[in-house]
């Protein structure tokens, strides 16, 4: 990592989910499953995400490769604003209209940065129309392309691999659509794909029944890896293996990692694979990011007061040692009706009068630790 | 693959009503196929110039034996005996052709019907679910014999019109039934990953969701095509279904309702005439349905 490049950006991320009730399935009420996120993914990290379960770090990881369309905010891969890419066409207008071109008109040019000044020289270039036009162009060609740069592996081997195609299919479908393979070579990338991740290659012929839960793992490492991606979003993805697949799985993953230049989006609520896998930790609770952090720095220092109760829960494989452990009163409040201020307040053992008025806002306390705390660091 | 079809078909034939219902679908496939051989369709009442019977125009109308209406005893040239001056073997044997045609046809084309329906509700969900799901509220809380009555009066009546009128109103409980399962599948784990890989929705729902899916529908297909010829029947029956003289088990049952309660006193002087047709279509119902449960028996992977 000598060079820092922004692989993937999110900006104010939202995602809330209707609650629908009545005979005509008027929206009641909204579960806002992710409420204002925004993170960066360097080329080439590890980024670990964690929390409990019902955070919203699941739905961070779809929404980023649009199994669910965000309710607001921004995506940018590669230096490009995806998030109009698979809206209707009335809808993406609208929205690049009001992300940009308002912006554009209202503000002083020179503060742009970023994407901001690269859409900025295209309009000042092409004009409104212009600007709309270039980037509402060949939409099914970036849908393609986003879909090459990001891929899924999802927690449940037994439910991610369709049980009545062929490994052959499976894992060759998405690249020979996206024309990162052609057709007749699908036999040989189907098998050097399968004996990359420790598969036979002869195996393709086979139905996901006849494989293990790890085995049906590495296939579906496998599939995404043939689609050549830039980014791979790795949902629980050793949850639901033992202990001792689960090392291996990991330690696959690594390997690809140095040898294909991968990103990784590491979700899980496991700190100890997290602490194993990744460059920089992402700490969620309740739909909002409380800490962000180095590896290092989060796991030494954390600074607050949730991260500090996580880490405290970690059980150490030493029955003499005492910790002291920090236990959290009650329960994690609804994300349907959060607490007001900080969402961690009702539970935080250092909450003030300030904690349930104000909501902390996400800053760099240090250089690249970033809390979302008022107190930071107060709990010992 | 080879493996698991092997052992399903031993499965299937250590099953002894499944043995039954295929031996007597097999049956009346044969009787179907050689309909012509075991009941030829000429007419002996009109011999051409050689002496040879006439031949018919169209064979599914049963030709008229003898000018008295009144039923006939089985005998060796009518082994089932004779109605309406027709012969009840003619009339059984090539209604089994019609069975299978109303069968089939009315199964297939309601099924596809049912599965586009409801396999778009289940799969893009929302106010598309919503309106595909209350137009087949609709169309199940009319009364299906009511129904195909008013329709058959307005297309006019005949065995294509009342096909018809089954298909518009057979496909409800199909599309019910895929939409119901394509809510299970669309949330696994494989379609998500199938949409992050970008494939269409199109092939997603051919590919991914329909082939883990369509099992159910087979099964209830397959039962459904005994219990549709009943209902053709019904409306033969009622004079909606085949014209006059069609060999249609159904409007066979039509010529026997003067006969049906037997002559007085003596309540089975007839019974040959409601006992033929009867029975065809009591073993053909049976056959479908014994072949529906072995196949799901077969299917259910519950029962694995």
């Amino acid at each position: 990592m000598s060079e820092k490049r922004v692989l993937v950006k999110v900006d104010n991320l939202v995602k809330y989910f209707p609650i629908r009730a009545g005979v005509f399935k008027r929206i009641v009420a909204w579960v806002r499953a992710v409420d204002d996120v925004s993170f960066e993914i360097y080329e080439g990290e590890t980024v670990g995400l964690v929390g409990e379960s019902g955070c919203g770090k699941t739905t961070v990881g779809m929404t980023l490769l649009r199994l669910y369309e965000p309710t607001s905010g921004r995506i940018i891969v590669d230096n490009e604003d995806t998030t109009f890419y698979f809206m209707p066409k009335f809808k993406a207008k609208k929205y690049l209209q009001k992300t940009y071109i308002e912006k554009f008109k209202k503000e002083d040019p020179s503060s742009f940065t970023g994407i901001d000044k690269k859409y900025y020289d295209l309009y000042k270039e092409l004009g409104e129309s212009g600007f709309y036009n270039k980037l509402l162009s060949e939409l099914n060609e970036k849908k393609s392309e986003f879909r090459k740069t990001m891929q899924i592996v999802f927690q449940d081997p037994y439910s991610s691999l369709n049980p009545r195609i062929r490994i052959k299919t499976i894992v060759s479908e998405g690249p020979v659509l996206h024309k990162v393979i052609k057709k007749s070579e699908v036999i040989d990338k189907v098998k050097a794909a399968l004996e990359e991740v420790g598969i036979h290659g002869d195996h393709m012929y086979r139905f996901p029944h006849q494989f293990s839960g790890g085995q049906r793992q590495r296939i579906g490492i496998a599939r995404s890896l043939l689609m050549n991606p830039k980014l791979i979003v790795a949902d629980e993805a050793v949850a639901a293996l033992d202990v001792s697949i689960r090392s291996q799985v990991i330690n696959l993953m690594l390997d690809l990692q140095k040898k294909h230049n991968l990103t990784y989006l590491f979700i899980s609520h496991d700190l100890s694979v997290i602490k194993y896998m990744s460059d920089r930790v992402i700490v969620m609770y309740l739909g909002k990011i409380v800490e962000n952090a180095s590896k290092k720095e989060l796991f030494d220092e954390p600074l607050h007061p949730y991260t500090r109760a996580l880490m405290s829960a970690i059980p150490v494989p030493n029955p003499d040692y005492k910790k002291k452990r920090i236990i959290l009163k009650g329960d994690v409040p609804s994300p349907v009706n959060p607490p007001s201020g900080c969402r961690f307040h009702p539970r935080c053992p250092v909450a003030k009068e300030i904690c349930s008025k104000e909501e902390p806002q996400l800053r760099e306390v240090k250089p690249g630790h970033f809390v979302a705390c008022h107190f930071p660091g107060s709990l010992k | 693959m080879n493996t698991e079809l092997k052992r399903t078909l031993r499965k299937l034939f250590k099953n002894p009503s499944a043995i039954l219902g295929f031996t007597l679908l097999i049956f009346f496939t044969l009787v179907a196929i050689f309909a012509p051989l075991i009941a030829p369709p000429v007419n002996p009442m009109f011999p051409d110039e050689n002496g040879n019977p006439m031949k018919l125009d169209n064979p599914y109308i049963m030709p008229i034996l003898s000018w008295s209406s009144d039923p006939v005893a089985p005998s060796k040239d009518h082994p089932f005996g004779m109605i309406a001056g027709r012969d009840i073997f003619y009339g059984v044997v090539w209604g089994t052709r019609t069975a299978f045609k109303i069968g089939l046809i009315v199964v297939s084309a309601s099924t596809l019907i049912g599965l586009i329906i409801g396999s778009i509700a289940g799969y893009f969900g929302g106010w598309v679910d919503e309106f595909l799901m209350r137009v087949t509220d609709i169309f199940l809380s009319i009364p299906f014999l009511l129904a195909a009555m008013v329709l058959t009066t307005i297309l006019g009546s005949g065995l294509n019109k009342v096909m018809i009128a089954m298909v518009i109103f057979g496909w409800m409980a199909t599309a019910r039934l895929i939409r119901a399962n394509i809510l299970q599948v669309k949330e696994e784990q494989f379609v998500l990953a199938a949409k992050a890989l970008g494939i269409k929705n199109f092939i997603i729902i051919v590919r991914h969701i329909l082939p883990n899916t369509i099992f159910p529908v087979l099964v209830q297909a397959t039962m459904r095509l005994g219990s549709l010829v009943i209902t053709a029947a019904a409306l033969s029956f009622l004079g909606l279904g085949a014209p006059i003289g069609y060999a249609d088990w159904g409007s066979m049952l039509n010529y026997t309702r003067n006969y049906i309660l037997g002559a007085s006193g003596q309540a089975f002087t007839y019974w040959y005439t409601v006992f033929y047709p009867g029975m065809a279509m009591v073993l053909f119902v049976l056959a479908w349905n014994l072949v529906g449960d072995a196949l799901r028996d077969v299917f259910d992977p519950k029962l694995k």
